[in-house]
């Protein structure tokens, strides 16, 4: 029987939160851990896949947490707070921006994405002063967002990929508890 | 410049607005390759498996896209 069959070996596995927060860093790790690398390679590959396609699709702001922030973001919340204007809670920060919860399951290269997209400045003009030749960006804003459709699906493909790794967290987990079995 | 030469990975959007639709066939198949990973038994299961669920998926599409466009005409019709 190779190892991308269901049966693992007949060894101690490791406790089911560890594989569960392994299978979160790193999708299809859970598997791997429990001895099913075939499993684990396959899911994880696919998710990754799915994920970085989203990105490519939708462009790298499809990614949008309610917490991090473009400097430009961030001075504009402020103004609206100096205004007046409620800060709004966790939860009401989360149900602003919904598809996050399904993208952040997909692990830290959501959030590692969120922070390259909102740091991320490309020129997009150049100074035509010889003596300015620094680039003239969108100063802050990080990469653009888009309204498209195409942005929809990039949304789309990264948070189904992010809930389809909760589901192979949970099935990792649950098989690490079980001896390996469903 | 074309919209495919102005588009930088990650930056920008996909430039193709007029086949967003097709993108949902790969989508579809990353769902039934990883869905059947985890529910098959056995991994050699899995292909058989996750084409059978990518096609039903993908006739079921077109048969809602389908009788949504027949009902919009009837109601544009009458």
């Amino acid at each position: 029987m190779s190892s991308t069959d269901a049966d693992p070996p007949a060894k101690s596995l490791p406790p089911a939160p560890l594989v569960a927060l392994a299978a979160w860093l790193i999708p299809g790790a859970g598997y791997v851990l429990i001895g099913q690398v075939g499993r684990g390679i396959t899911v994880g590959v696919t998710i990754l896949a799915m994920f970085v396609a989203g990105l490519l699709i939708g462009g790298i702001r499809v990614i949008d947490s309610p917490w991090i922030e473009s400097p430009a973001q961030r001075a504009e919340r402020e103004v609206k707070e100096r205004n007046g204007a409620p800060r709004p809670s966790a939860v009401q920060a989360v149900l602003q921006k919904p598809w996050f919860i399904g993208q952040m399951l997909a692990g830290p290269v959501a959030l590692v994405a969120n922070k390259v997209g909102v740091t991320w400045e490309r020129p997009t003009a150049r100074a035509t002063s010889a003596d300015d030749d620094v680039a003239i960006t969108g100063a802050g804003q990080g990469a653009p967002f888009s309204h498209a459709r195409v942005y929809e699906l990039g949304t789309l493909y990264t948070a189904v990929a992010g809930m389809l790794n909760l589901l192979a967290i949970i099935d990792s987990a649950y098989r690490a508890s079980n001896r390996g079995n469903r | 410049m074309t919209p495919i030469a102005a588009y930088t990975p990650f930056w920008n959007p996909l430039p193709v607005w007029d086949y967003w639709y097709t993108l949902l066939i790969p989508l579809s198949l990353g769902i039934s390759i990883v869905y059947k990973s985890v529910k098959c038994h056995h991994m050699r299961q899995v292909p058989r498996e996750a084409t059978i669920i990518f096609l039903t998926i993908l006739i079921g599409m077109i048969a809602a896209a389908a009788a949504l466009m027949g009902l919009t005409r009837l109601l544009e019709w009458r």
